[in-house]
């Protein structure tokens, strides 16, 4: 082995203890009683240092707690349908109507801003908004305010997809006699494949992870496990074990789409596309 | 069987006519032929014709019916595109399969269909195969199958051949001339390729800057095109075009350039003073390998070029513009000698100078 690739093995494990290390005392944490969690010196393998318990997780499913999961997964997975259809078709428009007035780079970066601002700058005006219309703290202004954040995303990444599909192919299945729905069944969506399966994931997974506009625009009746996790406490106590197996239970969606996806996520990421 | 009448057409783009105010007919079951350089408008003229885009004015019409506000599939039009745009995830087979399944036609017909295409085509073999399998040659040949195969009435070309190789283009303008003899529909070729219009089109539509400047047979626009832009671009060697003067004194008249003077008899329509002259690299000849013509003259080589079986020659004859004189032969020579060459006067043009319109050929003025 040359030394390039044993520095290289250095590098990578080095890097593997300084991401993976905290996930992994994340999950072992969701295994010990309360009072292991902060004892010292720390205890970190499970059977030797400490008795794993499922204590933690029978907590979760014998409360609320279980709920929220449902919760974010039924607002996550609506937000993300609505904003793939709405940003599947303003994609289409960017990409073929190039002629049509306003349709510009100008138009596209207004679209874009909305994703670029920092949450914290519109949560107050948002949340002000739904209290005016009153439906603060209901599904449906939290599934709405996750499209509309969505969209920008979705187009974004969209229109460098259909950028890529020929317009001739396209004109091509005018001619073979195909309406504008059965080009989008027949055509577009078969031919976007893995690029529009990787921005539904990622746009959910940006969803499922979410947590000001959960906990402010929602975060009473309506709550997300992300916004609940601030709620896990006893008296003066962080419930810290709950808190892990939360995020360990919160952390399998992410994992499975990470890794049936991650050539193409790969890809959205380096190339903006 | 249509015959398709293009009634005074126009198509902006940004405010740019694309196609400015075109009129023609093209009459039924014949081989016509769209030629232009690029951005001379053809395709958008084809997208027309095929009902793809919509005319900002005028109309277009099937057999006197009015077609505009139709799309490809009423008009029952069919294309074959330049970049082939075949299917990428479908195979050969569904990818002339498409027209008939937008169709609704039963399985087994299509099945029928599709193979009965594919053999006359020869790419039965192919069926199975994605595009990506497939060479340039096949992928042109599922194009055409699918154009073919769903029994449209008007067949449009868009430059079908510029995306193959040398050989394989050859074999396939043969092919496409006898699929439209075989099954008698009409086929419409978009080319920016003078040799292709010339071996293919009955009728061919000369375009250039959204307009058609010629409409005729490849005689007509051979012998007698209407303008200098068509002289040069309808020719396999561009043609020669140099400054010349009319002069006329008492009743003799007489073309005169700077090293030959042609003595003219009915040169009574032609205005006195300068022109442009028009001469065919293929209508001069060098002398040593053809014998004199009626007007020889001698110039010093400044290029060989041997293109296929022939050899165009650039020769500095003093003119102030080169010429290429065509050899069918494959013709060495030093550059800087001399050779003497000549042509004969019926293969003149003369063109105004003014607007560049053909004012004569050198076969009206002697005769």
């Amino acid at each position: 082995m040359s030394w390039k690739k044993i520095l290289g093995f250095i590098g990578l494990a080095i890097y593997g203890v300084w991401t993976l290390g905290p996930y992994y005392l994340t999950v072992i944490t969701s295994f010990k009683k309360l009072t292991d969690v902060f004892s010292i010196p720390p205890k970190i393998i499970p059977y030797a240092d400490f008795v794993p318990t499922l204590e933690a997780y029978q907590r979760i499913f014998s409360t609320r707690a279980a709920w929220t999961f449902v919760t974010s997964l039924i607002v996550a997975t609506i937000a993300t349908i609505i904003a793939i259809i709405v940003g599947l078709l303003a994609a289409y428009g960017f990409s073929r109507f190039s002629n049509a007035p306003m349709n510009d780079e100008r138009s596209f970066f207004i679209l874009l801003t909305l994703r670029m601002l920092p949450p914290f700058a519109v949560v107050l005006p948002i949340v002000t908004y739904w209290v005016f219309m009153g439906l603060i703290d209901t599904y449906f202004a939290l599934i709405w305010t996750y499209t509309i954040f969505s969209i920008p995303l979705a187009v974004w990444l969209i229109k460098g997809f259909i950028d890529e599909i020929p317009r001739s192919v396209e004109d091509a299945a005018v001619a073979d006699g195909y309406g504008f729905g059965a080009r989008f069944r027949k055509i577009i969506i078969p031919l976007l494949g893995a690029g529009l399966a990787a921005t539904v994931a990622l746009v959910w997974l940006f969803l499922w992870n979410e947590f000001l506009f959960a906990l402010k625009v929602a975060g009473g009746k309506v709550i997300t496990y992300t916004a609940y996790l601030p709620q896990l406490r006893l008296g003066q106590r962080t419930l810290w074990n709950v808190y892990a197996a939360m995020g360990t239970l919160g952390s399998i969606p992410p994992l499975i789409i990470l890794a049936a996806f991650r050539r193409y996520i790969i890809r959205l990421y380096l190339g903006g596309r | 069987m249509p015959e398709i009448k293009v009634e005074n057409v126009s198509k902006l783009i940004e405010g740019k006519p694309i196609v400015n105010n075109v009129s023609m007919e093209i009459p039924d079951k014949s081989f016509f032929c769209i030629l232009g350089p690029p951005r001379s408008g053809k395709t958008m003229l084809m997208r027309l014709i095929a009902g793809l885009e919509m005319p900002d004015k005028g109309r277009i019409l099937f057999d006197g019916e009015d077609v505009t506000a139709l799309g490809p599939v009423e008009r029952r039009v069919a294309i074959a595109f330049q970049d082939f745009a075949l299917y990428p995830h479908l195979t050969a087979f569904d990818n002339i399969a498409s027209p008939l399944k937008a169709m609704k036609l039963p399985k087994d017909e299509i099945r029928r269909k599709v193979l009965e295409v594919a053999r006359y085509l020869k790419i039965e073999h192919r069926l199975t195969h994605y595009p990506s399998e497939l060479s340039g040659g096949e992928k042109q040949r599922v194009a055409i199958a699918r154009a073919l195969v769903k029994d449209a009435e008007v067949i449009l070309l868009d430059e079908p051949l510029v995306r193959l190789d040398y050989k394989i283009r050859e074999d396939m303008r043969a092919e496409l001339y006898k699929i439209q003899k075989e099954i008698g529909k009409n086929v419409i070729l978009i080319t920016g390729d003078p040799f292709e219009a010339m071996s293919l089109g009955e009728r061919i539509a000369v375009m250039n800057e959204g307009r058609i400047v010629q409409l005729g047979t490849m005689e007509d626009i051979y012998e007698r095109p209407v303008n200098v832009f068509v002289g040069r671009y309808f020719g396999v060697v561009e043609m020669n075009i140099f400054d010349g003067e009319i002069v006329k004194m008492n009743d003799v008249a007489s073309l005169r350039t700077k090293i030959f003077e042609i003595p003219l008899k009915n040169a009574r329509n032609l205005p006195e003073g300068s022109v442009k002259i028009g001469l065919r690299p293929e209508h001069m000849s060098v002398l040593e390998l053809a014998g004199k013509r009626e007007v020889n003259f001698r110039g010093k080589i400044v290029l060989t070029e041997v293109v296929g079986s022939d050899t165009i020659v650039h020769i500095d004859a003093g003119l102030g513009e080169l010429l290429r004189v065509s050899v069918p032969a494959i013709y060495r020579r030093q550059i800087g000698e001399e050779i003497d060459v000549g042509f004969d006067i019926e293969n003149l043009y003369i063109f105004s100078s003014k607007d560049e319109k053909l004012l004569a050929r050198g076969g009206d003025l002697i005769g």
